[in-house]
């Protein structure tokens, strides 16, 4: 009883606190790279505060202002699912809780690409087109990792396979790599970070995600910005999940110690990747997804004759 | 229950309809909807009692027909009078609505009668039990497929209606061919008469290569039809093909190869075709391709795999998804029907912010896209994830040969890619339709296209549709047909699935209430416009339309999906005027079909000589027959 | 028609009168680009309101420049040359725009710049745009309130989904009404108000008025002034070729690079400071030389400096251009045919990276250019994408800090100002002078014409090279990506005002 307690406690507070502590790494890595001091780590937190404390100005055209509260409840939702610091989920035990994290993340870009079809702008719509493409190929990798993960581990939920990983070995940590890598770049197309979309630029027509919150204000661009955030922090507990699935045997305190390094070593890596690299041309991004995508399919086929 | 009310209820269910037609298209126009809409629902409360009750009916056998109650033909005559009884209730509220022009024609409810009577029929008429059963269930089905085609006629203002409903009719026979073959070469030839059937009734459910005139036949349909036809008749083609593979089940195998192989091609083709489409009905019959693409897979999975679990999955998902898609296509279709009633316009590049004028309608079409998208909440995602549960078993099992893990493999896989293609399809469907600006002026709003019938009907699928995403058991209380109580994995999935709904709606609630209570002490200001760059004109073009949406990933795929009629590219560096379209490619229609009959009608024009218009000539002509037959009979 | 060479002054009294079609005629043989175009009043009725305009046309055919004048009745109809060479569209627009002449066949008569004094009758929100017929075309409309701070204009796009149809440009946000307050005042006090034309145009435009003047005022600068004069307009130059890389690197989210481009300006504008106070070149020129002189001091640290700062150019040139990420931006975007430059008459970067060799250091006859004339073009794969605008860049940046460096090291001795009395000259009256010169933008060129008294202006046009040049930007975008027009807006780094006034 305790331990489901603690089990919901934490989660919930990692998955409140964790996306904002890792975007503020992530500036200040890129701080570093461009020799600034950057802003502060908890400077998100203050950004997303001051944003709860303002009212809403709604454009005429809107006729429904829920489509925020959906967006980012279906997120959390998802985040339900997702095994995270203390290895279980708050809602474990689901057959197929992968697909149903996938589905909730459909669920959250319908209300998102909705309320920027809502706003009677070219350039939202341009963003909403341009988000519901990339998710094509993204959802086919995804599912194309995800299915080879549950091959691999023979079971059809989080639990099973990150079980797989416990023992290590070679067929292990081939996998382990190529599906971490996979997911890092879906976790890419998803948060939208450079190589793909760049979180900084100020022109509307080369973004996707942020020019699709363009007329949002107050809580709704809060809880917009605090999705992206969210999907963000997802996808690194899958990866560290997979990654620290062998050191599941040991005290939750130390695993626990460990998800966050993971987490602080996940942000550094975005943040290195962004200051490094430049944003790709629009048309290229879909070549980068397949890109993943081909990887996945070579993970299809590992685990395919690793198990035979 | 006693056998001899259920009979009065099976003639009562089947004799009603036509009755109904016939005395209501004797009555003034103000009354016909009224009393044809009563009488059906009579006959399909009778045909929804009749499917739930009947387990211990036996098979009925009058002269040499026979009229089957089990377990599957329940299932759909409960699911065919279900969506009789909500076309009932939507047709009454359109006696008012002054674009229904259907309405005025008394023939229109005699044969509406006609096609209801063999919708709930046909469920009940075995297929290849023996000849005259088949002949009489060719009979029976040619009746719907000419009454369908039929209640085209009556769609008067539609453009290039001639064509669109001759390519139905012709779909339709080329259908009926590939039946009667199968029909008849049942007692001889199995696998010949299994592939035939297949093939028959593929083309009713819009298989790829047989799906050419889907697009053009719903988009001839009148408005309540198209949903009649799009929910109930297209599950007879669904009826028709689980039959057929059951009857043969020696050849199970093969058929379960043809039908996964043939439904991944055709929701994968049919989704990416809904989303070349302009107009709201063409978008959802190709919609309706892409979910009986997903139910072949399903039977598919069934046919194939000897484990136990999988086959109850891959049942459970190809009914409950049946069932969502008849309610989910059918709303769809009522919300349509009452947004071409208001505004007259079904182009989605020209409509757009009608919201205001049509709430509950709005409501309505977003829960129905949910639904399509297959998004958790609401039902749409039950029947795919037990479909999709079907075929990572089938991948996973240790049992399966390895064909079936391949083959399992790209199902999940590609069903994944397809639920993504269709939540785009949705998105653009509903957001161009209700949201943004108006693209285009609306004259002449009628505002009673939204009335106490429409709406109820529209409201009560939706209610349905969200209480059985949030509870899948109650499809066992309704249609015991799906066995979800019969594996412990599956009822244990379906207990998830509503945790899963459950909490989701917990979640949001709480995120909601959140923006609620800090937002009630703050300003909100509604009447900004939307940012336009400090532009001081707004014009309807500044905005995104539907073409432009789908053209992100079609400019991919123009070869296929696009037909380019004119200017492509601006040459001139002043340019004086410039003018572009495209038309959306069918690639068979188009392509293929095109191409035969190009040839075949310039073959033909050698037969030119025998119309030659002078009288004497055909005289002559008949002379001849008449010897040749006098001939014959002399011979023979 | 009569040749001109740089600062020559034309007796306009002298001058022949050509009939619109005649002249035509002419240019449309020759396939003659106009340069400038100025217009006064011939003739007025009772009510003061102008019947006849005169209109003068300095054309070019990349080696000569001429001049020819034509009369234009306001009520009669003319057949706009603009039919049958493109070059010549923006000036009968703005003829149009100022008077109402009545043109026929013009491809494209629409307001130019929405002058205050406009005589036609149409405000800015309904300029006409052009629209294409078809229901899958969407509009995007893109200012004129940009993000990022740079000038207001309003792009509006027709587009397929992503790909761009058509882009139109309009412009007008910026007018303030210049060439009218040109003519309010004396001659000699128009220093400040030219330099308020472009603030990155400063030197280009103040050398040029002062040219005009001196002409005027058969007045010769020592050749120290023509040396710092020089050494102004160049790093002017490299400065504004610093801003556009670093605009270009940021559009491309190259970070590093945007940020060594723009700390590399800093120096150059610095530098420009330590000359004469003002970053921008404000208050360098004045008439008769210079005002702020070069010691030995400055001049040392100057050469270290601009040495500095042309490794910093190379390194960045190296690093930028080879970068593989960088490169697939750049290449093959925004496109200007060789031919569509020599049909249009652009000038400047954006005709030297199609293929196109004009640059008007060759032809402005001053003795510190003549030395470098070969070296203005150095042969690398040019077909005109953005790719090759930034490698001109480029070029011009080594080049201009080169002469510099060269003129710091042999600066000639003397004054920096010529002495003058100015009760003892005499402006000719009803004298039209023509200056031209290679700004940073391409082709500046001042056309000036004395009023009758030899006291003001009677028109005065400081013509800017982006004035023809942004239907380049129209032009290149025909076909792209609309994700890939901010780069290609920035390629070019055309100006708002200048093209305004």
């Amino acid at each position: 009883m305790i331990n489901t307690l603690c089990n919901i406690f934490f989660n919930i507070l990692l998955m409140i606190f964790a996306p904002l502590l890792m975007v503020g790494v992530i500036k200040k890595v890129k701080a570093f790279f461009a020799r600034r001091k950057g802003p502060s780590v908890l400077q998100v937190i203050y950004d997303i505060r001051r944003l709860f404390l303002k009212g809403e100005i709604i454009s005429s055209f809107v006729r429904m202002n829920y489509t925020s509260a959906f967006a980012l409840g279906s997120l959390i939702a998802a985040g339900l699912f997702v095994p995270q610091i203390t290895g279980e989920a708050v809602l474990n035990n689901f057959s197929m809780d992968f697909l149903i994290f996938v589905y909730l993340f459909g669920l959250s870009r319908f209300f998102s690409a909705v309320n920027a079809l809502q706003m009677a702008s070219s350039f939202e719509g341009m963003g909403s087109s341009r988000e519901l493409v990339f998710s094509i190929t993204g959802e086919l990798t995804l599912m194309m990792c995800l299915v080879s993960l549950a091959f691999f581990g023979s079971s059809c939920d989080f639990a099973g396979i990150f079980g797989a990983f416990r023992v290590p070995s070679i067929d292990n940590l081939s996998v382990g790599v190529l599906a971490c890598v996979i997911l890092f770049v879906i976790m890419l197309l998803e948060g939208c970070r450079v190589p793909i979309d760049d979180p900084t630029t100020h022109l509307e027509l080369t973004m996707i995600h942020e020019v699709m919150i363009l007329d949002n204000s107050g809580v709704s661009l809060a809880y917009f910005i605090y999705s992206g955030m969210l999907k963000i922090y997802l996808f690194s507990s899958i990866i560290g999940s997979i990654i620290l699935s062998e050191f599941a045997h040991l005290s939750c305190f130390i695993y626990g110690g460990l998800f966050l390094l993971l987490l602080f070593l996940i942000s550094v890596i975005i943040g290195i990747i962004e200051s490094v690299q430049a944003r790709l041309r629009m048309v290229h991004v879909q070549q980068y997804i397949l890109f993943a995508a081909g990887l996945a399919v070579i993970l299809l086929i590992s685990v395919i004759f690793v198990r035979i | 229950m006693n056998l001899e009310i259920l009979l009065i209820l099976f003639i009562v269910a089947i004799f009603l309809p036509v009755t109904a037609g016939t005395i209501s298209a004797a009555l003034p126009q103000k009354m016909r909807a009224k009393v044809f809409g009563t009488l059906t629902i009579i006959s399909g409360f009778a045909g929804l009692y009749l499917s739930i009750n009947s387990t211990s009916l036996n098979p009925l056998t009058v002269q040499n027909l026979s009229f089957e109650f089990n377990i599957d033909n329940r299932f759909f005559l409960g699911l065919n009078s279900l969506g009789i009884i909500f076309f009932a209730i939507y047709n009454m509220g359109l006696a008012k609505v002054k674009r229904a022009l259907e309405q005025q024609y008394r023939a229109y409810y005699a044969i509406l009668g006609l096609f209801v009577s063999t919708l709930l029929l046909i469920p009940t008429l075995p297929i290849v039990k023996s000849l005259s059963c088949g002949l009489f269930f060719m009979l029976i089905w040619e009746i719907m497929s000419l009454a369908s085609f039929l209640l085209m006629i009556f769609n008067g203002n539609e453009v290039r209606l001639r064509e669109k409903s001759l390519i139905y009719f012709i779909a339709m026979h080329i259908s009926a061919i590939f039946l009667m073959l199968g029909i008849f070469a049942a007692p001889y030839n199995s696998l010949f008469a299994l592939v035939a059937l297949i093939a028959g009734f593929g083309i009713k459910l819009g298989f790829f290569p047989g799906h050419f005139y889907m697009a053009d036949g719903y988009d001839a349909l009148p408005g309540a039809s198209a949903a009649l036809t799009a929910g109930v008749m297209i599950n007879m083609g669904v009826y028709g093909l689980w039959k057929s593979c059951l009857t043969f089940p020696n050849h199970s195998v093969i058929a379960g190869y043809i039908l996964i192989i043939v439904g991944l091609i055709s929701a994968v083709y049919g989704v990416i075709w809904a989303l070349s489409q302009r107009k709201m009905k063409k978008v959802l019959a190709s919609s309706s391709m892409e979910n009986m693409g997903i139910i072949a897979t399903a039977i598919g999975i069934y046919l194939l795999s000897s484990n136990e679990t999988i086959r109850i999955c891959a049942v459970c998902g190809c009914f409950i998804h049946l069932a969502n898609h008849s309610l989910l296509k059918a709303l769809l279709f009522y919300t349509t029907d009452t947004v071409k009633n208001a505004v007259g316009e079904t182009n989605l590049n020209k409509l757009g912010g009608i919201a205001h004028l049509l709430k509950s309608t709005m409501r309505n079409m977003l829960i129905g896209s949910l639904g399509l998208s297959a998004v958790p909440t609401i039902n749409g995602f039950v029947g795919k994830f037990f479909i999709y549960y079907a075929a990572l078993q089938l991948f996973i099992n240790k049992e399966s040969t390895l064909s079936q893990q391949i083959i399992g493999m790209i199902i999940f896989v590609l069903l994944g890619m397809v639920g993504a293609l269709s939540l785009f399809v949705f998105v653009k469907f509903y957001a161009m339709t209700f949201l943004g600006a108006s693209r285009s002026e609306f004259t002449e709003i009628d505002e009673n296209a939204e009335n106490f019938h429409t709406v109820f009907a529209c409201n009560l699928i939706s209610f349905l549709c969200v209480i059985f995403g949030i509870f899948p058991i109650l499809y066992c209380l309704i249609f015991d047909t799906i066995p979800i109580k019969k594996g412990a994995e599956i009822l244990k999935t379906a207990t998830d699935l509503s945790i899963l709904s459950i909490s989701t709606m917990g979640v949001i609630l709480i995120v909601l209430c959140l923006r609620k209570m800090l937002l009630r002490k703050r300003s909100v200001v509604n009447t900004e416009s939307t940012w336009g760059c400090g532009y001081e004109k707004f014009n309807p073009k500044l905005e995104y339309n539907g073409d432009s949406l789908s053209l992100s990933l079609l400019w991919l795929l123009d070869k296929i999906f696009i037909r380019k009629e004119k200017g492509i590219d601006i040459k001139e560096l002043y340019p004086q005027s410039f003018d572009h379209d495209y038309a959306t490619k069918e690639v068979i229609r188009d392509g293929i079909l095109a191409k035969v009959c190009g040839y075949l009608l310039h073959k033909l024009e050698l037969l030119q000589v025998l119309q030659s218009g002078v009288m004497q000539r055909y005289l002559w002509i008949s002379v001849l027959f008449f010897v040749i037959v006098l001939i014959y009979a002399i011979l023979s | 028609m009569i040749e001109l060479v740089n600062n020559q002054k034309v007796d306009i009294k002298k001058l022949e009168i050509l009939e619109y079609d005649e002249l035509a005629e002419i240019c449309a043989k020759n396939k003659f680009r106009c340069v400038n175009c100025a217009a006064i009043p011939y003739e007025t009725d009772e009510d003061n309101k102008v019947k006849k305009i005169r209109v003068f046309y300095v054309v070019s055919n990349n080696l000569f420049y001429f001049l020819s004048s034509s009369v234009l009745d306001l009520s009669l109809k003319y057949n706009a040359i603009s039919s049958k060479l493109a070059s010549w569209v923006n000036f009968e627009r703005e003829l149009y725009e100022n008077y109402n002449v009545k043109f026929v066949n013009h491809p494209f008569l629409k307001p130019i710049r929405f002058a205050h004094n406009r005589a036609i009758d149409i405000e800015l929100q309904d300029y006409p745009f052009f629209k294409i017929n078809g229901e899958g075309i969407h509009e995007v409309g893109v200012g004129p309130v940009h993000a990022g701070v740079i000038e207001p204009g309003h792009f509006r796009f027709m587009c397929r989904g992503e790909k761009i149809d058509h882009l139109e440009i309009q412009l007008g946000y910026q007018h303030r009404g210049i060439t009218e307050l040109l003519k309010n005042k004396s001659i000699w006090q128009l220093k400040t108000l030219i330099e308020s034309i472009a603030g990155d145009s400063t030197v280009i435009n103040s050398t040029l008025y002062a040219s005009s003047v001196e002409s005027l005022a058969q007045i010769r600068i020592p050749e120290r002034a023509a040396a710092i004069r020089v050494i102004g307009i160049e790093l002017e130059r490299a400065a504004l070729h610093f801003s556009t890389l670093s605009g270009i690197a940021n559009d491309v989210a190259y970070l590093t690079g945007a940020a060594f481009a723009g700390a590399t300006r800093t120096y150059v504008i610095n530098s420009l400071q330590s000359i004469c106070g003002n970053r921008f070149g404000h208050a360098l020129i004045g008439i008769g030389g210079v005002n702020f002189d070069i010691d030995e001091k400055l001049r040392d640290e100057l050469i270290a400096t601009l040495t500095m700062v042309k490794n910093r150019a190379i390194t960045l040139e190296e690093n930028m251009l080879n970068s593989p990420s960088v490169l697939t931006r750049l290449e093959n975007t925004g496109v200007i045919t060789n031919e569509t430059a020599r049909k249009t008459g652009f000038t400047g970067v954006t005709a030297k990276a199609a293929g196109l060799n004009i640059d008007c250091r060759r032809l402005a006859n001053n003795v510190f250019y003549n030395k470098y004339c070969d070296e203005l073009f150095e042969h690398y794969p040019k077909n005109g994408d953005v790719l090759s605008r930034a490698r001109q860049r480029f070029v011009e940046i080594k080049y201009s800090l080169d002469m510099v460096l060269d003129i710091l090291k042999n600066l000639p001795s003397g004054a920096i100002k010529a002495e003058f009395d100015l009760s003892q000259i005499q402006i000719p009256a009803d004298t039209l002078i023509f200056s031209f010169g290679e700004g940073p933008r391409g082709e500046n060129s001042h056309l000036l014409i004395t009023d009758n008294q030899g006291e003001k202006a009677a028109s005065y046009i400081p013509r800017d090279p982006s004035f023809v040049n942004w239907l380049a930007l129209a032009l290149s975008v025909r076909g792209n990506q609309i994700s890939d027009f901010p780069i290609c807006n920035k390629s070019f780094d055309l100006s708002y005002c200048g093209s305004d006034l």
